[in-house]
């Protein structure tokens, strides 16, 4: 017999639809689930939309501010380069590192500039 | 503040503000998950069974002190997925007793078909037992029976929309090989039949 129950499925189906690694016994669990009930596959998938369109104005705001320092950082002559790394830092950064912690790796005339703003924080 | 930051201890302690709390932000979610499973099914949310499906929802992830809900790992996927998984489950739930039982909500809804193609009702009565790995069985069931297309497959199953495409695709040559069409029909020579003798065949 399964050790899985018909809330477990739900579980690993939500799991499923946030993206997160299921383990052997688990997938298969599902795949079985999903042969004996398809239907569970829409729901996985209409899940994973729903769970997306949930959370839009939060990656929205935080691409609108990337793009804000990325301007300003070109403007005040920190250089595009440093400036990309630590506005595409901003918008991937999903952990808990503030932009100050954000490992910056410049290249040639920005190497100084980039230090420069690392000490101003300070 | 977010969904993910609910105060479940609070929550499962019996704490009403945490309750009221906990439905105010997720009504969203479980009214975008109960919405797409009525279009999904060709329903327009009537009112009645829209907000019966969600209060069912908020019902059963409380019953039995939080059973259901109490399955969510904070840290194994998002709380919306969860909940929109759940939603989606018991609205399902809902509009089949709604057909079972018609009251009248139902009067607009097409209904589902209840009669297969004349050849076959699903991909798997034509695969016999054995053949397909269930991986492969399942692309074919969500491509044929779902009309899901490769990417919400690989979604549904978590692997890539070229994987998808290799398994399908191994899975066709398999069922070529053994002479039988996606549609129940042979191709080998002198067999006529449809579907009920590609079953034989296994």
């Amino acid at each position: 017999m399964s050790p899985f129950d018909p809330d477990d499925i739900l579980a690993l189906a939500a799991q499923r639809a946030a993206g997160i690694k299921l383990s052997a016994p688990e997938q298969s669990a599902l795949d079985r689930a999903m042969l004996d009930d398809p239907d569970l596959a829409l729901l996985i998938v209409d899940a994973a939309e729903v769970a997306a369109a949930t959370a839009p104005a939060q990656r929205k705001g935080r691409a609108t501010l990337a793009a804000l320092i990325f301007g300003m950082m070109a403007c005040f002559g920190v250089g595009a380069t440093a400036g990309a790394q630590l506005a595409s830092g901003l918008v991937g950064g999903s952990s808990n590192k503030g932009p100050h912690q954000i490992e910056v790796r410049p290249i040639g005339d920005s190497l100084s500039l980039s230090f420069d703003a690392g000490r101003k924080r300070k | 503040m977010d969904l993910d930051q609910i105060d479940f201890t609070a929550l499962y302690a019996g704490d009403d503000r945490t309750w009221s709390r906990f439905v105010l932000m997720a009504r969203p979610v479980l009214e975008a998950a109960v919405r797409r499973t009525f279009t999904r099914q060709g329903l327009t949310p009537d009112a009645g069974l829209f907000q019966d499906s969600v209060a069912d929802t908020l019902e059963r992830l409380a019953a039995k002190d939080f059973a259901l809900l109490r399955r969510f790992d904070p840290q194994r996927g998002k709380l919306s997925a969860f909940l929109a998984v759940v939603a989606g489950s018991t609205a399902a739930n809902t509009l089949r007793a709604a057909r079972r039982h018609p009251s009248g909500d139902l009067d607009s809804a097409p209904d589902l078909p209840t009669t297969a193609p004349a050849h076959r009702s699903s991909i798997r009565d034509v695969v016999p037992a054995g053949m397909l790995t269930d991986r492969e069985t399942l692309v074919l069931v969500l491509s044929f029976d779902r009309d899901l297309d490769g990417p919400d497959i690989g979604r549904a199953l978590s692997i890539s929309d070229n994987t998808v495409r290799v398994l399908k695709a191994r899975a066709l040559k398999k069922l070529r090989d053994a002479g039988i069409r996606p549609d129940g029909t042979f191709d080998v020579p002198g067999a006529d039949g449809p579907a009920p003798a590609a079953n034989k065949a296994a």
